[in-house]
């Protein structure tokens, strides 16, 4: 190949690449600047989880053990209790109530089978990502965090995609 | 079924397909051999026809309607349809019907993960419910300490009703009320029974349930470990359920061992003790008058540096070593050789039963289980099963109940047992040896004056026995001397025939026959404590109950004089509050090991949870101070290899290793066979004889249930559950809160 036609060739496709770019710029943009702009995330999207209550604030789950049966990380440990109180005094919806509920996000692989799984529409996931963290400790979320994450992650900077 | 049927065949076809299955078993026994699996409620194997549930139902050729495979007999040549449209039409309709008042709280309930009603609702259940009747809602109660009952969940199979029947001859539950009001229960509503909890395992559903295990973890989460019972001498095998360090119940569902799936009080519920917050979890050492934390090489070191002292200069003989009825052979081996490092010949351990005269003429084979179904009269004297050995009493009743067997009944206590006898023979206190006299041919009326009953008792006892072609001798402990030796011999003792007779010494505690193969009883445990601040300065005690006599407060005494006192224990008894160096012990749940049973089969324990805390097993302990103590210890770090050892040193096990274990559950050990000498048993009956106390007055206080059953020991004594419902050896009742609580029965 001579080196005219190399040069023309290159001119040719630098010139298309350029008119590419050229006729995007006006076009909206897909790229967001995070984190000072809200992040658009689907309202199906599967973020950090969050322990869900009823209408009275009592705990929903029931420490059935399934969402932790169903877990392909084996990401979540639960141990069952008993709070043979009445119902307005008690912990959850049920006598049996999970004393501890922990997910270790080192293994979460946020998967939803969890949710898939619950019988009582106990855990649900949020819309948090922002959960990386320095150390193995950090990514441990307990009961009291999952609890807390529903009204927490209310104000997310993000905005759901419709 | 007959048992003389089962090398014969038929053929059945199943299906379609022609398949071999055993004359004469049950149509639903015969389809599981085949893999084939019916699905039921009602049925279970070792108890009687139910057939109320209606869950098995199967076609079967040129019969008028289904037919219940549990109580149908297989027939040469019978056609069986058990895949039809119309038999899954049956089941989804029976499961309907069960699921009726069903609360479907799957999630909640403790059962969930290994019901039976969930396996089969899933497999053969409709996906949703028709019925949109309003259900009858009952909340759960408790009904005793250890269970609880949510009868809303019941399927009316009859399982417990018929266990509390026929398994444990106790018969506290019932059927109450009628229709859709009926429930399981009592009719107090408190269970007065033996707490034994076999009615909640059997149970197909969840409705009678463990308190012990309420809102635990799901079956699925647990580690099983398959091993052996460390409370009383039977030796039931065990499922320990465990989470990481901690054991969640004890359960023996699958049935494999010598107990199938029985369990009593103990087994079942006692196993708080492995995790109570009171044991001993570091090696502790006296400095300046108090017991101070210290790691294991100082408190070994400590340990072997102060017995090699005491021996130096009092000699070996001032210093004694005690093992235990409780621990394993392998630690009870393991502290022998540290007995040996030092020289001494002080070795001993608390006997709860004089073996070394049971075992003079016992020889060959203690009976074993398959010994007592298959017997034809079986013979307790002195002892009561029922509330001593619980699984003894369990497997002697049900020959009883089936009228294959006999049951004849000696004791001066009024025993439990007594009531499933044909005969019972209540003597004088200390009578056991004239009763023996008598049916050895003795004068009957010498022998009836002095054992307090009437000559023709004894004169029908005999005949009664002496007709017997299997006979398996029970030996309780109220026989001594002279009467245990006679009765460890009856075999001789009675009129010349042919038939079988084997003996079972009745032992209470878990490991009492092979404390007694291991540690021999050259030196009685007495004579050891009757010199100890005297002639001995220097004690290593193992698993040791030095203080829980009458005469505590003189050992204490005897202790306080001691050079050097080092306890190896699970907590911090009293004996340990005394000693120098006090070694925390693993229990049976964290180490592997063997234990000897009543039937003198050795069973393994195998580890259920890491040691908890720092503690090590009795036998690594023991193992390591021999060394220090200057001993060739061959094995290190390995129990197999000390019971190796054990092995090669003791004839009796040289065939029960680990691997028959394995395979065969429980190994019978094999004693050099005895001839004893009935003149001289004769003689020292009669002797015996002329000096029982005739003035004796019979005991006339009938044995209550639980007297010695909820009796609690050592470990019993901390697992708390044990702890908060027996006292005395009596179950605490309900308190007055539980009681207003309680549910009033509906009276429909
Ligand atoms: S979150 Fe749901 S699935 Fe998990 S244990 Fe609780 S109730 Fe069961
Ligand atoms: S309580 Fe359980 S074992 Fe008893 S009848 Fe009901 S389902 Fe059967
Ligand atoms: S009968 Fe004996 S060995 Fe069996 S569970 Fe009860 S205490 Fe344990
Ligand atoms: S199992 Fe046959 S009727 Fe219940």
């Amino acid at each position: 190949m001579s080196i005219l036609s190399e040069v023309v060739d290159t001119v040719r496709t630098l010139a298309g690449g350029l008119a590419h770019t050229i006729a995007r710029i006006p076009q909206p943009k897909t790229t967001i600047s995070y984190p000072e702009d809200p992040v658009p995330l689907s309202a199906r999207f599967r973020g950090e989880h969050f322990l869900d209550t009823d209408e009275t604030g009592r705990e929903r789950c029931v420490a059935c053990f399934l969402c932790s049966a169903i877990c392909p990380a084996e990401a979540i440990y639960i141990e069952g209790a008993d709070d043979p109180r009445a119902y307005p005094d008690r912990v959850g919806v049920d006598a049996r109530f999970a004393s501890v509920y922990r997910i270790d996000y080192g293994r979460c692989i946020l998967c939803g089978f969890c949710v898939e799984a619950c019988p009582k529409d106990a855990i649900k996931h949020g819309h948090d990502f922002e959960m990386a963290s320095y150390t193995r400790e950090g990514l441990i979320r307990e009961k009291d965090a999952l609890l807390a994450n529903r009204d927490r992650q209310r104000g997310l900077h993000i905005t759901i995609r419709t | 079924m007959s048992t003389d049927t089962t090398t014969q065949t038929c053929t059945i076809t199943v299906d379609g397909v022609p398949v071999v299955v055993p004359a004469g078993a049950l149509l639903i026994e015969a389809l599981k051999m085949q893999g084939i699996d019916i699905p039921n409620f009602c049925y279970y194997h070792n108890l009687p026809a139910q057939a109320s549930c209606r869950m098995c139902l199967v076609r079967i050729e040129k019969m008028p309607r289904l037919q219940p495979s549990c109580t149908t007999v297989v027939r040469d040549g019978m056609a069986v349809e058990i895949n039809t449209p119309e038999i899954l039409d049956m089941r989804r309709g029976m499961l309907e019907f069960m699921l009726a008042n069903h609360p479907l709280d799957c999630p909640v309930c403790d059962r969930g993960g290994e019901c039976e009603l969930q396996d089969n609702a899933f497999k053969f259940g409709r996906v949703d419910a028709r019925f949109t009747e309003e259900k009858h809602p009952a909340p759960d109660v408790d009904i005793s300490p250890f269970i609880y009952n949510d009868a809303q969940r019941c399927v009316f199979c009859y399982r417990c009703i018929r266990v509390c029947d026929i398994w444990m001859d106790v018969g506290a539950l019932a059927k109450l009320n009628r229709g859709a009001h009926e429930t399981i229960g009592t009719f107090d509503g408190w269970l007065d029974c033996e707490h034994c909890g076999n009615c909640v395992d059997v149970c197909p559903t969840g409705t009678l349930l463990h308190t012990s295990y309420k809102f635990g973890p799901r079956p699925w989460t647990l580690d099983e470990t398959e091993t052996t019972c460390s409370y009383c001498a039977d030796g039931c095998r065990v499922r320990l359920g465990s989470r990481g360090d901690t054991v969640h119940r004890s359960i023996a569902r699958d049935g494999t061992g010598i107990n199938e799936e029985f369990l009593c009080v103990k087994g079942r519920y006692g196993f708080g003790y492995i995790n109570s917050g009171e044991r001993v979890t570091q090696p502790l050492v006296r400095k300046n008058g108090e017991l101070h934390p210290a790691t294991w090489d100082d408190a070994l070191e400590h340990v072997a540096k102060r017995l090699g002292e005491v021996s130096k200069a009092k000699g070996a003989d001032a210093v004694a070593v005690l093992g235990s009825t409780r621990i394993t052979n392998e630690g009870n081996f393991a502290v022998a050789e540290v007995a040996k490092a030092i020289g001494t010949p002080n070795i001993s351990y608390e006997p709860d039963y004089d073996l070394s005269t049971f075992m003079k003429s016992v020889g060959g084979r203690l009976a074993t289980k398959a010994d007592v179904l298959s017997a034809d009269v079986i013979f307790v004297i002195g002892g009561d099963p029922k509330e001593d050995q619980p699984l003894t009493a369990h497997h002697l009743v049900q020959p009883v109940f089936k009228g294959k067997a006999a049951l004849y009944v000696a004791s001066s206590r009024l025993v439990r047992i007594r009531k499933r006898a044909s005969k019972f023979v209540h003597l004088r206190p200390g009578g056991e040896a004239a009763l023996l006299l008598g049916l050895a041919g003795g004068s009957l009326e010498v022998a009836a004056k002095a054992a307090g009953c009437a000559p023709s008792d004894i004169e029908s006892l005999r005949s009664s026995l002496e007709g017997g072609r299997k006979v398996v001798v029970m030996v309780g402990s109220d026989c001594r001397g002279a009467a245990l030796e006679a009765a460890s011999s009856l075999g001789t003792l009675l009129a010349q025939g042919d038939r079988e007779v084997t003996y079972r010494p009745l032992v209470f505690d878990n490991n009492s026959i092979g404390a007694f193969d291991v540690l021999g009883q050259g030196v009685p445990y007495a004579s050891i404590t009757g010199s100890l601040g005297d002639s001995i300065s220097a004690l290593y005690a193992v698993g040791a109950d030095l203080m829980d006599g009458e005469d505590a407060e003189a050992v204490r005494a005897r202790l306080g004089r001691l050079d050097f006192l080092v306890v190896q224990d699970l907590f911090m008894t009293d004996a340990a509050l005394l000693a120098e160096v006090v070694l925390p012990a693993s229990t049976y749940a964290e180490q592997d090991g063997t234990f000897t049973n009543i039937a003198g089969e050795v069973q393994r324990v195998h580890k259920a949870i890491d040691p908890v805390g720092s503690t090590r097993p009795d036998w690594l302990i023991a193992s390591q101070i021999a060394r220090l103590l200057g001993a060739e210890v061959k094995y290190r770090g390995s129990v197999s290899a000390v019971y190796r050892s054990l092995t090669e040193s003791n004839p009796a096990y040289a065939n029960a290793t680990y691997v028959r274990m394995m395979t065969e559950g429980a190994v019978q050990t094999e004693r050099p066979s005895a001839s004893p000498d009935r003149s001289a048993l004769v003689s020292a009956l009669t002797s015996a004889t002329a000096a029982t106390d005739t003035t004796a007055r019979h005991n006339e206080v009938p044995t209550e249930m639980g007297e010695r059953l909820f009796h609690l020991g050592t470990i019993g004594k901390y697992s708390k559950l044990l702890a908060d419902a027996f006292e005395d050896g009596k179950a605490k009742g309900r308190s007055v809160e539980e009681e207003a609580a309680l549910i009033p029965l509906k009276s429909v």
